[in-house]
């Protein structure tokens, strides 16, 4: 008897320790599902549109850097009562990502076909042309009339590419859409090598080797090289492709064939360039190994370095808003030309096929793009408790409230759809945004004729797979000039031939030729 | 030392009737089981996928077949030759080297007579099981480093040799990647058969002593023997996950360094770079899918061979 007793508790504890588990995911998903249901009862065609308690409720990505936010629901509250006071129709549910489990996370939603996110920005995830290829997102095209301002409000082609076989599947961020490089140097070392006042000015690649050569004479102990070098002082088009097979060169501006990259004159040249500057000393030690630029900076291991913007004044803001670049300021040198950037952007914002109301999602976005309210609830959070406005017209932390106890994310505007909207944070720079804007319709702004070229690679998957990891293998080594150039250079393109670049590349072009065709060019 | 195995007969009652008898025996497993299904069964279902165009928006039953399109891209490249050599000649190493050296120790825990130092050298040897595999990639760049490792620092150096740049000498790391799983594994491993040798019968010792058998030979002609079946069901058992291989030691450890990859390229990490932005679904099981059937061969195959050999000690 005493046996029996035992199996039937035995029995009952096993059972209720599974439901127990099951109760715990169930617990974390009961608001939404409450939401979900909400959203399911709206969606029927009787709701009542003047009612905010039946308005459709649309999930949105935020972004936080950082486990979560503690004024999340305080702000998603806020916002509401916003978009019921401007009886726009329509509600938002944040849903928080943290950058760490960003993809996970993403992946997990756009499975979620009860629960989905139905508004997203691909930044980190995933590119627009892969979006499409897994059925992730929805066309935006059947939007166009209803929303036009949001087509046409920032150049045409930065529309392109964020648009597959003609449909526009995503509508960009605001950006600068344009860029050039520059070098940072900083002040202290500029000063003591007698070249502080060159500060703003441009110089060449030779000019800057002189400045270098000097620098580390004076500095030995301190490299003049973060992080690998950005796209733009390369001068190639890399058509939004990180590995770079096949690319447009001179950035893309009036050139029309795709050409094989690692086997020009201009890689090999970069490439016999930065092992110069290994061999003399200028790259960190270990740097395949070694942690990104922004530590070194502010170790004061590293004392100058590559990066690219729109303006000069904008990068020394950027500087002086990370806080995180050591001991002094910074001069700055110009090296390039501002160009459009490169045909591929990084940041755009998409519906997802599984959300169920869509017309609510893009009645959404609209507001996020065109709302200054809206736009600021997402970029700073509520005036007077996340942030306040200074007499410079620029966003800094509320009263009381620090980074660690501000309960929200004031770090990333560029990750909504319009940070133009919203007001500059943590910056002197009060023209931080018109700048950015006057930028779309520069007509210095010239942009690659790759714009809108998305190469589908599905009859050559299996090459692009076998180089990518050659290109993983060996670029990183020959761009900090870490190997051999001649011996690492043979190698690599002695192996991407065999692993079939030849064939992703003609590929390439024959869909680029096409494109070029269809666009009457 | 073979003994008479007691096997289970049936009572040759009808099913219901044992069913009925044992109805609280089965009412205990019924959970288990319910857990075996729900957890380890029921996903299978996903498996599909490996032979499908996954669609998110249509789900797993409604995407479209496209054969085997999506084990093509693990096959055809030297990647190929190379992942499948370093998964399966690393396995081989890690199970034999590290099972031969955790035996060993395991039979030095043994020897030790007082408990409370015993139990010091467990926790002891246990310790590095239980650390991160990203912080034993940084204690291993402390090592390797090129500009500040201790190798180059104070062993190399000061003996008068030039620093080795070690991140970008491949031959080096099969070396360091066998001496860091077995330093990180042996201790569990090594407790395993630990608490297996204690639960063999003294009685057989003393006799061996009484005996005239000297502590090499009560190893030899008793301990080992009597470890065999352990042995045999645990290498068995680790063969089957042959064409696994922990993504943290071969990713994390060599910090990812693309010189070091002809040595580091496994199934399961090339897979993570080949896929890491496509976020392509049928892919990933593909080759999961592919890992999963070729370990399911190697232990039937294996099984097989130790049944012919010595049917007692076969894992069915």
């Amino acid at each position: 008897m005493l046996k029996k007793v035992i199996a039937m508790l035995l029995t009952a504890a096993v059972t209720l320790s599974l439901a127990a588990c099951g109760g715990e995911a169930g617990k974390e998903d009961a608001s939404r599902a409450a939401v979900q249901e909400k959203k399911e009862s709206e969606s029927e065609p009787d709701q009542k549109e003047n009612d905010p308690e039946s308005w459709p409720v649309i999930s949105v990505d935020v972004l936080s850097f950082t486990d979560q936010l503690e004024r999340k629901d305080e702000v998603e509250q806020a916002l509401n009562e916003y978009l019921v006071s401007i009886d726009a129709g329509v509600q938002a549910e944040f849903i928080v990502g943290t950058w760490g489990d960003r993809s996970n996370n993403l992946t997990m939603l756009l499975t979620d076909s009860d629960n989905p996110i139905d508004l997203f920005c691909w930044r980190f995830y995933s590119s627009v042309d892969a979006l499409v290829k897994n059925d992730q997102v929805i066309s935006l095209d059947l939007y166009k009339d209803a929303y036009p301002e949001l087509f046409t409000m920032f150049p045409e082609a930065v529309y392109l590419a964020c648009q597959v076989n003609g449909e526009q599947y995503s509508l960009p961020n605001a950006d600068s859409f344009g860029n050039f490089c520059a070098y940072m140097l900083r002040k202290s070392v500029a000063e003591e090598i007698g070249v502080a006042d060159k500060d703003g000015s441009e110089i060449t690649l030779e000019e800057l080797n002189e400045i270098l050569i000097r620098a580390e004479e004076a500095f030995p102990d301190q490299s003049w090289w973060g992080d690998l070098s950005p796209l733009s002082i390369k001068g190639v088009d890399n058509l939004g492709d990180d590995y770079w097979l096949g690319v447009l060169m001179d950035r893309g501006v009036g050139e029309m064939e795709i050409v094989n990259y690692y086997e020009s004159d201009e890689f090999r040249q970069w490439c016999e360039q930065t092992r110069w500057y290994n061999e003399n000393g200028m790259v960190p030690a270990d740097p395949e190994n070694t942690v990104p630029t922004g530590t070194l900076y502010q170790d004061n291991v590293t004392s100058g370095g590559w990066l690219d913007g729109y303006s000069l004044d904008y990068i020394r803001s950027l500087l002086h808003g990370q806080g995180k670049t050591g001991d002094g300021d910074f001069i700055l040198f110009k090296l390039t030309d501002y160009l459009g950037k490169n045909s591929c952007i990084y940041n755009g914002w998409c519906i997802s096929s599984l959300c169920k109301n869509p017309d609510a999602a893009m009645k959404l976005l609209n507001l996020m793009m065109t709302d200054e309210k809206v736009c600021r609830f997402f970029t700073l959070g509520i005036e007077g408790v996340t942030y306040k406005v200074n007499e410079n017209g620029c966003a800094e932390l509320a009263d009381g409230v620090d980074d660690s106890t501000v309960g929200w994310n004031l770090s990333a505007p560029w990750f909504y759809p319009n940070q133009c909207l919203s007001i500059p944070y943590n910056t002197e720079m009060s023209t931080y945004y018109t700048d950015m804007e006057k930028c779309w319709f520069d007509e210095n702004s010239e942009f690659s004729k790759g714009m809108g070229f998305v190469f589908d690679n599905s009859s050559v998957y299996d090459q692009v797979k076998a180089c990518q990891m050659i290109i993983d293998q060996y670029r990183d080594a020959l761009l900090y000039g870490e190997v051999e150039v001649d011996k690492y250079l043979t190698k690599l393109n002695e192996e991407l031939k065999e692993a079939g670049i030849d064939a992703i590349i003609d590929e390439k072009n024959a869909q680029f030729q096409a494109f070029l065709s269809a666009k009457g060019e | 030392m073979r003994g008479k195995v007691n096997q289970y007969k049936p009572s040759g009652k009808s099913i219901k009737k044992r069913l009925y008898r044992d109805r609280f025996l089965y009412l205990l497993a019924v959970p288990s089981f319910l857990y075996l299904i729900i957890n380890n069964y029921m996903p299978m279902v996903g498996l599909t996928l490996a032979f499908k165009n996954y669609s998110f928006a249509k789900g797993i039953f409604a995407s479209k077949w496209c054969g085997l399109k999506n084990f093509t891209y693990l096959f055809g490249s030297k990647w190929a030759w190379i992942m499948f050599r370093n998964t399966i000649l690393y396995n081989l190493v890690f199970i034999f080297a590290g099972t031969a050296f955790s035996i060993f120790v395991a039979i030095l825990l043994n020897e030790i007579k007082r408990a409370r130092l015993q139990k010091i050298y467990q926790i002891l040897i246990l310790i590095p099981y239980l650390v991160s595999t990203v912080l034993i990639g940084y204690l291993v760049f402390a090592f390797f480093s090129d500009a500040n490792g201790f190798v180059n620092k104070s062993l190399i150096e000061p003996l008068g040799g030039e620093a080795v740049d070690w991140y970008l000498t491949p031959a080096a790391w099969p070396f360091i990647l066998t001496f860091v799983q077995l330093w990180r594994s042996f201790g569990y491993q090594s407790i395993v058969f630990f608490a297996t040798i204690i639960g063999f019968d003294r009685a057989l010792y003393e006799a061996a002593i009484m005996d005239g058998a000297s502590p090499l030979q009560q190893i030899t002609k008793l301990t080992l023997p009597l470890l065999k079946p352990t042995v045999i069901i645990l290498v068995i058992m680790s063969l089957g996950r042959m064409f696994s291989t922990d993504f943290g030691l071969f990713y994390q450890v060599p910090q990812d360094t693309g010189m070091l990859y002809e040595v580091t390229t496994t199934i399961d990490t090339f897979v993570y770079r080949a896929l890491m932005t496509d976020h392509d679904i049928g892919r990933s099981l593909a080759a999961g899918f592919l890992q999963s059937v070729l370990g399911f061969a190697v232990v039937m195959v294996t099984n097989f061979i130790v049944r012919k050999a010595e049917p007692d000690n076969a894992l069915f």
